[in-house]
């Protein structure tokens, strides 16, 4: 198992109650495995929510393998400026 | 030249300009707080950001932007955390030879800022209350 640091921002922070959290995943679970399994805890705000991740400070596509102790952010629409 | 950062403090305009700038064009952009947001009165926007990330992102940003126009310098600060009614949240200032690329730039420095730089805003309304506020502008 790897365990992931995972930060929430915004929509994905309001949907999941909290800023930080850890999850365990299998050896060799992606960015993919990580959005389904997030989507699942509260399917009701974040399954029609587009999301972006990054994965240690940088945008990250869905096939990439996460590694233990990355840190992974949730990104909703972003609205600075 | 290059300078993005983010900041809590409110922004200081003077500190941007160059005044012994030998370009023909420094184009300022100020972006300000409206007092409405989704037609209800605000008091202020507050902004939640990715430190480091955001940082980082500005930065590639810039980078981009300086190397894909023909421009000679760009610098940006964000303010982040409460930004009350009126007062400004970004500043870009942008300097080149001749205006058209520096306003071409400067569309889309901010236009890719808006779209990919981990920032978000909360709408503070009148009575206290607080929501997410979705950029629809572009």
């Amino acid at each position: 198992m790897v365990t992931i640091q995972i930060r929430n921002f915004s929509l994905v922070k309001e949907a999941l109650n909290q800023d930080r959290m850890e999850m365990k995943l299998p050896e060799g679970a992606t960015v993919h495995i990580l959005l389904n399994e997030i989507r699942k805890l509260n399917p009701e705000k974040l399954n029609g929510l587009p999301m972006r991740v990054a994965v240690n400070f940088e945008y990250a596509a869905e096939n990439k393998v996460l590694t233990h102790r990355d840190e992974v952010a949730l990104i909703p629409p972003v609205s600075g400026g | 030249m290059l300078i993005t950062s983010i900041i809590k403090d409110k922004i200081d305009t003077e500190t941007l300009s160059d005044p012994k700038g030998d370009n023909g064009a420094e184009l300022h952009f100020l972006g300000k707080v409206r007092s409405c947001e989704n037609e209800r009165e605000i008091t202020a926007l507050e902004y939640e950001f990715y430190p480091r990330m955001a940082e980082l992102e500005l930065q590639k940003l810039g980078e981009y932007v300086l190397k894909s126009f023909p421009i000679q310098s760009l610098k940006c600060i964000h303010r982040v955390g409460l930004v009350p009614v009126g007062e400004a949240s970004l500043f870009v200032v942008i300097e080149s030879s001749h205006r058209m690329e520096a306003f071409e730039a400067m569309a889309y420095f901010i236009s890719t800022l808006k779209k990919d730089v981990p920032i978000w805003k909360y709408a503070c309304f009148t009575d206290g209350s607080k929501e997410s506020s979705e950029c629809k502008h572009g």
